[in-house]
């Protein structure tokens, strides 16, 4: 697990990315939660979208207890039901992130991933993949809507990258573009099956 | 909303299935009583907007979206459908927004307000401005290559102001092209990051054909109060009044050769001096120009002046006449019969398949605005309350197309079985076989029966049935005189 931030212990001479960023590669804690929480307003989106599955349905179920439309009733609740244990899945991930364990937060994606039919694989108690938490999530964020059912994504360590595959029926997605923030500490190398990432700093 | 009353049709447009699924529920609800068209896949807009052309009312999309996100959902609609409206419906809350509605979003429903309560108000509203603009008719319909690379050609002149000249015959539809050329250039500047508006960048367009020499002159450059009789205030012209935006001048080849002079001034010092007034004013508006005669033939026979003609003709567009692009005259025939069940409240009607090869074969003298009109004419006289056949055309389509196909042995057979069957019935009732003996009827024959048909449609009012007929009322009443027809 990565050095385990706390808000309180931050200093301020953290705040610069390019400061402190150390030739072996390390990156301040501060920097961590920056990268890290990039994916809060993709997670807010989502979150909306859950809640407006939420509020539709309960307005299809009023209306269909007006109309005594049974069948209509028992879809609304279904889908609202549904839009209520995603947003609960969201934001667990927000609140993961916050305690930055690499491992619980792969679990948490694995879970996702599988209700949409998609299996993740990954190196379990790795010391190099928490330093590549940020970009990791990052990728994952990107690669859910765009797998396909009963594909599989597979995560590995090679030396001091990390290698992100996809197996699968579909064409392979092509890495994300870094905004200026994420490529100021990583690199996305494209490969035949997804993408390696690399620590600008090595 | 009642029930009769035809739905209004919203596709909706998000990768969320169960958003989509939920939300089109609500819609569909008789409190609101739209139909959704829903679609996941928004690498698809194109597509989806082909196959339901006419019957979409507005779209809503989301913004992030993973192949194709919601600013180029909402380009590709402005592209196919300039007037068709698009509500931006999104979770990322209102930071976008002004950037979205200056690209030409109608309307922004953020995801945390209730669906049911937001996104039909904004539908309305968006749809209220799709009714303002409709009547301009500003709609693309092609799938022809030769089409597809004049507006290939548009899209890459966005990035530059310079003047294009478009030519092509009448009909093909050369304004359109040039709203285009408009339209690109303001997508560009947006993406570019500039305001734009439409009262900065406003699209003004002008016949020069239409106008007087004195009046033309005054309406390009504008005038002073007291220049000339009846001018009792200052007047700004199309130059100043289009601003930044573009001036469309039509029919660039009727332009007075004084004219030509002035207009050449104005371009290349890009200011104009009004009628009566000794300072000129600056311009700023890129100049779009189009004509349907031979330019390059006038300039040597020295009706068009050489140096104007190079400095308009910077850019050059030729619009395909319609009868080389036969692959665009099924879906435009297609399009303006939904137009027309629309405006006329009514069902739609299809192309019978000898329709659509009738039109097909045609020459199309008028091109597109022929075409219109041919479609609107059958639809107004059409027999059918389902089809155009092709006994609905203009007779100049329909026996054209009848004598070219009368000689297929297998026609002869059908047209000679039908009539002896026709006969045969005629003999077992005892009618009179003068009206059936002969199947194929004369040209004047059918002229005198269209007309009937008109009068009768239109109860017996000349001009109603002379505009219904295209031609004018003079011609009707020789037409009624000549087939001795009765009013």
């Amino acid at each position: 697990m990565a050095e385990v931030g706390k808000w309180e212990n931050m200093s301020l001479d953290n705040i610069s990315a390019e400061e402190n960023q150390d030739p072996d590669g390390q990156i301040g804690t501060l920097d961590s939660y920056r990268l890290l929480f990039q994916v809060i307003p993709q997670l807010i989106h989502q979150l909306k979208n859950h809640l407006t599955v939420v509020q539709n349905a309960h307005f299809s179920m009023k209306k269909a207890l007006e109309m005594g439309q049974h069948d209509r009733l028992e879809r609304s609740s279904e889908l609202g039901i549904l839009g209520v244990q995603r947003a609960e899945m969201v934001i667990k991930t927000i609140s993961l992130l916050e305690s930055m364990d690499t491992q619980s937060i792969l679990s948490h994606y694995q879970k996702r991933y599988s209700n949409s039919e998609v299996e993740i694989e990954y190196p379990h108690q790795s010391p190099i993949i928490d330093r590549f938490l940020a970009p990791l999530v990052c990728s994952l964020e990107y690669l859910r809507p765009r797998m396909i059912k009963g594909s599989r994504i597979i995560i590995s360590v090679n030396e001091s990258r990390i290698v992100i595959e996809q197996h699968g029926e579909g064409e392979v997605v092509a890495p994300p573009e870094l905004n200026d923030l994420m490529s100021k500490f990583y690199r996305f190398i494209p490969a035949d099956k997804g993408w390696g990432i690399e620590n600008c700093g090595e | 909303m009642s029930n009769s009353e035809k739905k209004k049709c919203v596709l909706l447009v998000d990768d969320n299935m169960d958003l989509l699924v939920t939300t089109q529920e609500v819609l569909e609800d008789p409190e609101f009583n739209y139909k959704v068209i829903i679609l996941s896949d928004s690498t698809k807009i194109r597509e989806v907007l082909e196959e339901n052309q006419d019957r979409i009312d507005v779209v809503v999309t989301d913004l992030q979206m993973p192949m194709k996100s919601g600013e180029e959902v909402l380009d590709e609609v402005s592209d196919f459908d300039v007037n068709l409206p698009v509500i931006v419906f999104t979770g990322e809350g209102n930071k976008q927004k002004n950037h979205l509605i200056a690209a030409g979003a109608k309307g922004f429903v953020d995801k945390a307000d209730s669906v049911h309560l937001a996104l039909p108000n904004a539908i309305e509203i968006a749809m209220s401005s799709k009714r303002k603009v409709k009547g301009r008719g500003r709609k693309f319909i092609y799938r022809d290559e030769k089409m597809k690379q004049v507006l290939d050609m548009v899209t890459k002149l966005a990035a530059v102001p310079s003047p294009v000249l478009i030519e092509g015959e009448p009909g093909t539809g050369k304004e359109l092209i040039a709203y285009k050329v408009h339209n690109q250039r303001l997508k560009h500047l947006r993406r570019a990051g500039d305001q734009v508006s439409e009262k900065m960048h406003p699209y003004v367009a002008v016949n020069c054909g239409a106008l007087s020499k004195t009046l033309l002159e005054s309406q390009l450059f504008g005038h002073k109060k007291g220049a000339f009789t009846g001018s009792v205030a200052d007047q700004d012209g199309v130059f100043v009044a289009a601003k930044r935006g573009t001036l469309f001048l039509d029919e660039i080849t009727e332009l007075d050769l004084d004219l030509q002079v002035k207009l050449l001034r104005a371009l290349q010092e890009r200011e104009v001096t009004p009628v009566g007034a000794t300072k000129a004013i600056p311009v700023h508006a890129r100049v779009v120009t189009a004509t349907n005669r031979p330019i390059q033939q006038l300039v040597n026979e020295g009706k068009f002046r050489a140096d104007l003609y190079y400095r308009i003709n910077v850019v050059s567009l030729k619009v395909p006449p319609l009868r080389d692009r036969i692959g665009d005259i099924q879906p435009m025939a297609e399009a303006f019969l939904r137009d027309f069940a629309e405006e006329y409240n009514c069902e739609p009607r299809k192309l019978t398949e000898p329709a659509r090869v009738a039109l097909e074969s045609y020459q199309w003298p008028g091109n597109v605005r022929e075409l219109h009109n041919c479609i609107e004419r059958s639809f107004a006289l059409g027999g059918n309350a389902s089809e155009i056949r092709v006994e609905d055309f203009p007779p100049e389509i329909s026996l054209r197309f009848t004598s070219d196909h009368s000689s297929d042995d297998s026609e002869l057979l059908s047209s000679f079985q039908e009539a002896t069957q026709r006969t045969t019935e005629a003999l077992v009732e005892g009618r009179s076989l003068t009206a059936t003996a002969s199947h194929f009827k004369t040209y004047d024959e059918l002229v005198a029966e269209h007309i009937r048909e008109a009068l009768e449609r239109s109860r017996g009012v000349k001009s109603r049935a002379a505009t219904m007929l295209s031609i004018d009322r003079n011609r009707l009443y020789r037409l009624i005189e000549k087939y001795q027809i009765s009013t």
